[in-house]
């Protein structure tokens, strides 16, 4: 009864201005083991054994995590390499020119996507590390192109690289490819994805840049090749190779 | 005038009789409770164990677990999230995100907006997994005319909980530099802040609403773009809270921050990955409401307790 008068007295009362609340109260909860249930599994389920069939598959092992993380991380430095191996190692070169002392690869952090844990890798780890069907792809850079990379790996406080050494500074950019210093004359390769060629993460100089190639190939088919073929992972290093100091 | 406040004091005594049955103070304030999420990234399973940074953390089944247990203690219960669903395990990748939308349905969402990553399996990709949501996708700023979305997102909708109108709008970040061309095609993005502020002033104005809620994918703060929930929460008004996402930001809670016009408005952002459940309860008081002297303020407090 109550309500019907209500409802007829909001009727009455037509259009009115909106207020607003009085007070608040926030407070987030972190999904712990405090919480569980399996409700949802039976709807899960028939999506998990397709999936599991597809990753659960094991290609190799290490004994300790690799973490991403800025400016150097042990990951950021695996898959890097990873890519760097597997350009120098390819019987036909895109370029005629393109040669180890002037190639770098470059990805970015953000697309590092989880870490690998210590113990077995399955192709699944890999999906997670790499979720993306990003291609590799190589960039061809001027002089130009390569100061402004050094910008950004310099603003964006760095990322991952391969077979070349940072030194950034506000007032100094030192840089080094298969140790040896950067001949600005020449043109300088940049191995990356499709995504950051492209201009992703606004990384303009290799989106404007003129000359580019692209494999066709995902890169986490590579980083899976390269783990089959390793199989048990060396503890990866830091080895000084992006030094950013403010 | 003489009308008017014949209907308060019929409000107030009415308030009283309920009041009498229904006991305290507190029992007769209105509360609208908004749950949320943003950025879980096809994470339906807890991380494992042997995860470095959150071992067995997070996964749907716990998520689903509180969100009950809240709906049984609480009346007014909204159910949102800010965007990345997609993208960031296998499951994306073998399934294209209909597993993750039919969990998200099981669980009651009532809308979500898109992030950057729910075009990762480019427009064709989304259109296929959407007819496995059961509720709205709210994007107020890109324009999908010219794409296969055309028509199957909305910039906003209102919601009604105990005579309460919520209005919920959606915001994404720029895909340019963000999103590869070739997956958002013929999207053309609209400027956050200038339309946020129109749908906030669309909803709070035209429509009525008490509540006013934006669905952000603009980060937290400003990295590699201009827009952030910060600036949209300082540059407008007419927003109470600002659902983020986009930076995997971590909040303990809701941070309030003070509008272009003086007033507040709310930030709240859970991280990712589904490793946590955001809360925000509003508290609608009638000792306040009548104060104000607005007739929605019996309306509030009396008519649609």
């Amino acid at each position: 009864m109550k309500s019907v008068f209500f409802s007829g007295l909001f009727l009455v009362l037509g259009s009115c201005t909106s207020a607003s609340y009085t007070d608040y109260d926030s407070q987030n909860t972190t999904l712990d083991s405090t919480y569980n249930s399996n409700e949802l599994e039976e709807l899960i389920e028939p999506y998990r054994v397709e999936v599991n069939q597809q990753m659960n598959s094991i290609i190799g092992f290490t004994d300790s995590a690799l973490t991403a993380f800025k400016p150097e991380s042990p990951l950021g430095n695996f898959v890097a390499d990873i890519l760097f191996d597997y350009v120098m190692k390819k019987q036909t070169r895109p370029f005629p020119d393109l040669k180890a002392e002037n190639i770098m690869v470059m990805l970015n952090f953000g697309g590092l996507r989880a870490p690998i844990n210590a113990g077995e890798i399955t192709i699944g780890s890999v999906f997670e590390l790499m979720p993306f069907d990003n291609t590799l792809e190589i960039v061809r850079l001027d002089s130009t192109g390569f100061m402004q990379l050094m910008d950004y790996l310099y603003q964006s406080h760095g990322q991952p690289v391969s077979n070349a050494r940072f030194e950034l500074t506000e007032s100094k950019r030192k840089a080094l490819i298969s140790n040896q210093e950067v001949d600005l004359k020449q043109p300088i390769y940049v191995c990356t994805s499709d995504y950051l060629a492209g201009g992703g993460d606004k990384m303009d100089f290799l989106k404007n840049a003129k000359i580019k190639w692209n494999s066709g190939i995902l890169l986490r088919t590579i980083f899976i090749d390269y783990i089959r073929r390793i199989n048990q992972i060396d503890p990866v290093q830091i080895d000084g190779r992006m030094k950013i100091s403010r | 005038m003489e009308r008017r406040r014949f209907i308060k004091n019929i409000g107030l005594g009415s308030a009283g009789l309920i009041s009498l049955t229904s006991g305290t103070w507190n029992d007769r304030r209105k509360k609208v409770t908004i749950l949320h999420t943003n950025d879980t990234h096809s994470h339906i399973d807890p991380f494992p164990l042997n995860h470095s940074k959150y071992p067995g953390q997070g996964g749907v089944e716990r998520r689903k677990m509180l969100i009950d247990q809240i709906r049984e203690q609480e009346k007014n219960v909204l159910l949102l999230d800010a965007g990345d669903v997609f993208q960031g395990t296998p499951f994306f990748n073998v399934h294209g995100g209909v597993i993750e939308l039919k969990l998200m349905s099981a669980m009651g969402y009532d809308a979500a907006t898109m992030g950057n990553h729910d075009f990762d399996g480019g427009m064709d990709g989304f259109l296929n997994a959407l007819p496995h949501a059961n509720f709205p996708f709210l994007c107020a700023n890109y324009d999908f005319r010219r794409t296969v979305l055309a028509g199957k997102t909305k910039p906003y909708q209102i919601f009604k909980k105990s005579g309460i109108k919520i209005g919920v709008f959606g915001l994404g970040v720029e895909l340019d530099g963000l999103v590869s061309r070739e997956l958002y095609k013929e999207t053309r993005y609209l400027d956050p802040i200038k339309n946020g502020q129109m749908w906030a002033s669309f909803l709070r104005h035209e429509e009525g609403c008490q509540l006013v809620v934006c669905l952000s994918h603009l980060g937290y703060e400003a990295r590699l773009n201009d827009f952030s929930d910060k600036v949209l929460a300082t540059e407008t008004e007419d927003i109470d809270l600002i659902i983020g996402g986009h930076t995997h930001t971590f909040m303990e809670k809701a941070e309030t921050w003070k509008n272009k016009a003086g007033k507040s408005v709310l930030i709240n952002q859970v991280g990712w990955a589904g490793l946590m459940l955001g809360r925000v309860d509003f508290f609608f008081n009638d000792k306040d409401e009548l104060d104000t002297v607005s007739l929605s303020n019996v309306n509030n407090n009396y008519c649609l307790v």
